[in-house]
Parts: structure tokens; sequence; C-alpha cells
């Protein structure tokens, strides 16, 4: 059921948009009130001009989006980060051109790399301090067991593969001959050196399905260098062991992608503890969050990141607000970041119960909610199938803007 | 905007209503002569609402009547069976078929436009009139109750009444169209006073209107296009000057159904205000409004219906009962 005008609005104001726009929408404008009116056009070109509105925003999704006209859709995610992206083209670049690495050079540029990431707690220090102890100790050969002696070429070939050097070094400790005690050990130690208590680590290790000790140290290091103290991290991962899967290129890349967004350290550890799935779920579907919020529900990027929006599924926002819209409870704001009726707070749709929401913010029932949620399912599922049905011209990028859209 | 001023805290939930996908009744064809249909319907989980009223109804006698006949005026047509999911069910009928006799098994439609054709209590052997009867269903309708001795059936619009003659072609075998002398016009309703004066016993008015839940989702058609703008803003006044029109071909002591898809009250009681009050002051015909609360109460449970009409009854959409809007009166010629 949805809005289409047969052809694009004009941007010259509302009369000009009512001279123009479908019958229906007139039909919505009479009927029902404005905001219909508004809602059904802004996601598709006024909010490409939104770097008036909300200015941070097309910092991270690229310039591009934030000049495009006439509506133009969200990129994929390899796009959204275009700054990033070519740094890390580049580096691999580089690492490839060379021939011989000479080891010891390469010491200087993961000490730079690790403090450029560090935040400047005490405990960071102490793990920081552990990891170029490591770094080092790797490059004398001497304190770990049964290392052969490396060739520089081996190094080469394992930047080639694009691993962070964190995790390059901390594959040197692999025991070649005697197996899984002693790179435990060498876990044990290095967990102890960042911060983590015995039971701590006794905690870590019982994790199941427990993952490879080196991948158990990546990823808590990872987390480490992120800012989330040991504690936190304990009790995330026990929470949450599927983290623990995550090859670390990918968590080098979300966590990277999230600090963008404007989650770091303090948020990010209350990220990692309520809602883990911002590591591993699909970028896509995160940029489908911040897509609604910003173009729905013009939630600006600070408020977004305030209200810990991420923790909610893209469902749930869906449900709640289009709910809203629908009684005329939740206005899209215009260009100007306007609307005729003050919109309820974040928190009050998202972070309430769904009782408390339908008293204190929908002033509906639950029966009405339920069968309107039936209802909306529905509605996606048909949008969803008539797309990939084949609406001609629709690019992949429109189709997931559609499913935003109700009618 | 008017409708949250003319419907305050109810509002929201109308609203959410009309923006979410209606609801749907079946109504069995009777000519189609299949018993299974309805079992068919209730193996879904539908059930007949009108079967439903009715079991209602005699549950609840009115001050004390025991075996009298139901007064004309709140006596509901007969023969009708139509199906709708309970309250809360979102399911779907599946689309009708082509039962024996080469007609359709059932007709889907908004439960809610059955009522005015149940207010209107036909009987046996009466002259009807729809008078703006296109796209068919009311019509189809007032012809399941078997009746009518004549039924007459127009709509202005030539293309409307093509789709009105193919809802009769797909329901209704020839023998029965031809019994009951149904007379497909495309003439000007508002002519029908000149045209059949004092002629039916029962007239459906069911005009044209700003068709409001049909209005935000589609295109086609629409009575918010730019250049219908005028047509919208001039619909009252046809309202009246039809009404006015039905009311005059009706013969005296007969029944009058005035009926619209709109939730605005100048389309609704302002035009029967108006209309009797138009019948009065210019052919000094005396007109009494019908009062339809018994009726109203027998359909609470399936419909959801406004509180505060001043004359008339209004279905109200709301999303655990997704019908309407339907606005219906009831009227008696008296003179």
């Amino acid at each position: 059921m949805l809005v289409r005008s047969p052809c694009p609005p004009t941007c010259d104001g509302w009369e000009a948009l009512a001279h123009e726009a479908a019958a229906q929408l007139v039909a919505r404008l009479h009927l029902l009130g404005d905001s219909e009116l508004r809602r059904g056009h802004a996601a598709h070109s006024d909010w490409s001009h939104g770097g008036t509105r909300f200015p941070s925003l097309p910092l991270v999704m690229g310039r591009a989006e934030a000049q495009d006209q006439g509506g133009r859709k969200w990129r994929n995610e390899e796009a959204l980060l275009p700054a990033q992206e070519s740094k890390r083209r580049d580096r691999t670049m580089a690492a490839r051109g060379r021939q011989v690495l000479d080891w010891h050079r390469l010491i200087p540029l993961s000490w730079a790399s690790i403090s450029r990431q560090t935040p400047h707690f005490g405990e960071q220090k102490r793990a920081t301090a552990s990891l170029l102890r490591k770094l080092t100790t790797a490059s004398s050969g001497g304190a770990l067991k049964g290392l052969p002696h490396v060739q520089p070429r081996k190094y080469v070939q394992e930047l080639e593969c694009g691993t962070s050097l964190t995790q390059c070094l901390l594959e040197k400790q692999r025991a070649p001959v005697d197996g899984g005690s002693s790179a435990r050990e060498e876990v044990i130690s290095s967990l102890l050196d960042m911060g983590f208590t015995d039971v701590h680590v006794q905690e870590l290790l019982s994790i199941q399905p427990s993952p490879h000790p080196q991948q158990l140290l990546a990823i808590i290091s990872k987390l480490i260098l992120l800012g989330v103290n040991p504690e936190p991290v304990c009790v995330a991962l026990k929470k949450s062991p599927q983290l623990l899967k995550l090859p670390i290129m990918h968590m080098e890349k979300r966590s990277s992608y999230l600090r963008k967004l404007g989650i770091g350290e303090g948020k990010l550890k209350r990220m990692l503890y309520c809602c883990p799935e911002i590591f591993t779920m699909h970028q896509r579907d995160i940029d489908r969050i911040v897509k609604y919020a910003y173009f729905r529900m013009g939630v600006n990027h600070s408020d977004m990141v305030r209200t810990d929006f991420l923790q909610y599924s893209i469902t749930k926002i869906r449900q709640r607000h289009t709910f809203l819209e629908r009684l005329g409870r939740y206005q899209t704001p215009d260009k100007k970041g306007q609307t005729q009726i003050p919109n309820p707070l974040v928190k009050d749709i998202l972070r309430v119960s769904e009782a408390e929401f339908l008293s204190k913010t929908a002033y509906s029932t639950a029966e009405e909610f339920e069968v309107f949620k039936k209802l909306l399912a529905r509605e996606e599922e048909e949008e969803s199938e008539s797309h990939m049905s084949g609406d001609k011209s629709t690019s992949e990028e429109e189709e997931e803007e559609e499913e935003e859209e109700e009618l | 905007m008017t409708y949250s001023v003319q419907f305050g805290d109810i509002w929201p939930s109308i609203r959410v209503s009309l923006l979410s996908e209606q609801k749907y009744g079946a109504l069995v064809n009777n000519f189609a002569a299949c018993d299974h249909v309805s079992d068919e319907l209730e193996q879904l989980h539908a059930r007949d609402f009108v079967n439903k009223a009715h079991s209602h109804g005699e549950l609840e006698p009115e001050s004390g009547q025991t075996a009298a006949p139901s007064p004309a005026s709140w006596a509901c047509s007969p023969n009708l069976r139509c199906f709708t999911f309970t309250r809360g069910d979102v399911s779907r009928f599946p689309p009708a078929r082509l039962g024996s006799l080469g007609v359709m098994d059932y007709y889907l439609m908004d439960a809610a436009s059955l009522l005015p054709v149940l207010a209107l209590g036909l009987q046996p052997g009466d002259t009807v009139l729809d008078l703006c009867a296109a796209p068919g269903g009311k019509t189809l309708a007032l012809l399941q109750t078997g009746c009518c001795r004549n039924l007459a059936a127009n709509d202005l619009s030539t293309s409307r009444t093509g789709r009105l003659h193919k809802v009769l072609h797909s329901y209704v075998p020839q023998d029965v169209r031809d019994k009951s002398r149904v007379r497909v016009t495309s003439w000007d309703g508002r002519k029908w006073g000149e045209l059949e004066g004092d002629t039916y016993d029962r007239v459906l008015v069911d005009v044209p209107c700003t068709t409001d839940r049909h209005s935000l989702h589609e295109e086609e058609n629409n009575i918010f296009q730019r250049s219908r703008k005028k047509e919208r803003q001039m619909l009252p006044m046809l309202q009246v000057q039809l009404l006015a029109a039905g009311l005059l071909a009706t013969k005296p002591g007969g029944y009058v159904v005035y009926s619209t898809c709109s939730l605005s009250h100048l389309q609704n009681e302002y035009v029967v205000q108006g209309a009797i009050e138009l019948l009065s002051n210019q052919y000094n015909i005396e007109v009494r409004v019908e009062d339809l609360t018994h009726f109203r109460k027998l359909f609470m449970d399936t419909f959801s219906f406004f509180p505060s009409c001043q004359v008339g009854e209004l279905v109200i959409p709301n999303l655990l009962a997704n019908f309407g809007p339907m606005y219906f009166c009831k009227m008696c010629r008296l003179t």
C-alpha cells in the first residue's frame, strides 16, 4: 500500500508540492492532515538535501550522498566509507609491493598504530605495553618456545593476506611442534598482562564453544584496544560467546565503522554488553537502521548515538514508529526540521516496554497493536515480493528504501 | 484537519485503520445454489455476521414484545448471508470461484456496505430503486434478498454502469434477472423525481462521495485530482439533490436509505437534514428519520459504530474491525 507519486516532487514549497502531487497525496492532505504528505515524499528526495538539517551524517556516509540530487539512493556499504577503504587498499598494495621486509622496521609501525587506537586509561597503557613486549620479544625470537627462525618473507606473506599486524604476531606465537599447551600458556600470560585476573582468565578459557586460543586472544586484544576494560570484556564474552567466532578483520572493520558513527569507548562497552549483535550483524542491517532513523524519523546523528539507537531491532523500530505515524502521533520533520506536533522522544518510543509505549506514547491498546503488527508484516512481505518479481528500473538500493515506506 | 476535530480522541484509531489494510466480507451468492460455500467459509473460521446479529437480536427482545411482528422500520432485509473473520483476525478470503450454474460463489466487499441494504428492510414484492448503483455490490445484495419485484439500477457514469453489468452477469443467472425485472440505466439521478415520482417502495441512495479510504490508496479515478477539485467542492449539493430525487421517487409510506463511504458530516448528516428541509420547503413533503438504534445494537459485535451521529449511523474503521467508513440513514416518506 505505497503512496507512489507518478512524478518526482518539486522542492519549491508545499503549495507547489500539492500542485504537482498525486491525487491520493492531496487526499491525505485533506483527510488526514499534513504529515502523510510530507512523509510520502521525504524518503524519495528531500532528505538527500538533508545536509542542512543533519550535517553530521553526510560525513559518515560519504560526501557523495550529501550532494545527491533527485532522490539518489543509498550506496552499498563498501562505498559508505570511501576514505577508509582507499587507505586500506593502499596499505595492502604497499605491502605486496615489497619483496623483503625488515622485521625490525615493522615494530615502530605497529607501535604507532596501536598507540593511535589506544585511549589513555591506565589499564590500557598496561595492555599496550604488554603487547609491545610481545612484539619485541617476537622479533628477538628469544622468549617463544620452539619457534623456528623466521624468515622475513613469511611476514610479507602474512601481511599480504591483509590481517592486522597484531594478529600476525600473535599467530607467530603458534607453537608448531607440541601444539596446545604452550599456546595456552602464552594466552594466559598475555591475558594476565592485559589486566585480567586469574578468575577472568579461567572464565574466558572455559567459554564454550571454545575458540582457538589465538582467536580468543585476538578478539580480546581488540576489545581491550577499543577501550573496554577487562571486567566488562569478560562479562560480555561470557554472555555472548558468538563474538569469539568473529574473524579479527571483521572486528577491525566493524569497530572502525562504529567509531565513525560516533560509537566508541564508553558507548562501545555498553553496546557490547546490551547488544552484541552490533558486532555480529551484517553491516547492511546497521545501515538500514541508521537510514530509517534519519530519513523516516528525522532522528539526527548525534541523537542516534545518544539514545543507543542501534540496540533496537529494525522490526521493533518500524513497528512502533509506523504505528505512531499512522495514528498521527509522529510526524517526519520537514526540510526545516519542523513538525506540527511535538514528536514523542526516542526513549518513549523504543526504550520503554510495550505496555508503557501503548499507554503513555501511543494511547492505544495491546489488541490493536497486535493486529497492526500482523498487517505491517504482511505489507512488508508483499512489498519485497513485488520488488523481487521485477520492478524493472528498481535498483537494489531502492528495494531497501521501499521496504521502509508504508503506503 | 476537520476529522480530528470532528472525532476527537477516537480519530487516531480511525486514522491508523484507514491507512492499513481493510477487512472484507464474503457475501454468499444465493443464486450459485451451493450450500457448501457456507461450510467452506466456516472452515476458514469466518462467520456469517448477519446470522450472528439475528440470534443476538433474539436473545434481547425489545420492551416486552414477544411474538409481535418486527416493526417495519427495523426489520432487516432477508436472505443475506455475509461471512467475516472475527475481531482481530486478519485472514484474507481466497478469491471467489465460479460455482455451479455458471455464476460466482461469493462476492467480496466491505462488509459494512451490506448494512444500508439490511437497514432498508426489503419485503417480498417490493419495487426497488438503486439510484447510484455502480459498481454494483449493494445492487447485488438487493437482488440476493429475493424480494425485488422490480429493480431499477441507475448510475450516471456509463463506464461504471459497465462494471455494474459485469457484476450482474457474473453473479445473477439470466432468468433471475428477468424475473426481477432488473433495468439498468445511465441517467442523471437528480431527475428521478420528475422521471418516476412516487413510484418505489424502497429506494437506496448510495451517493458519490470522497470515498475516503479509496482516495488514500488509489490514484486511479481519485476525486482529489486537481481536475476534479470543483466537482469535489460541489459534492454536498449534488448529494442533497440526489437524496431529494430519491425521496421524490418514493411512494408515500415508502422507505429510503441514504449512504456514503465518507466520514465527513458535511456529506452525511448535513445532507440528510438538507434534503429533508428541501422536501419540506419546496414540495411540502414530510419525511421522518428512522431510529436505527436497535439495528445498530444487532451489529455492534462485528462493527465499530460512532456513538455521536445526530442522525443515522456511522461505521468507523478500527484495527480490530477494519470495515467502513460507512454512513447510512433511513427515512420514511410520510406524505
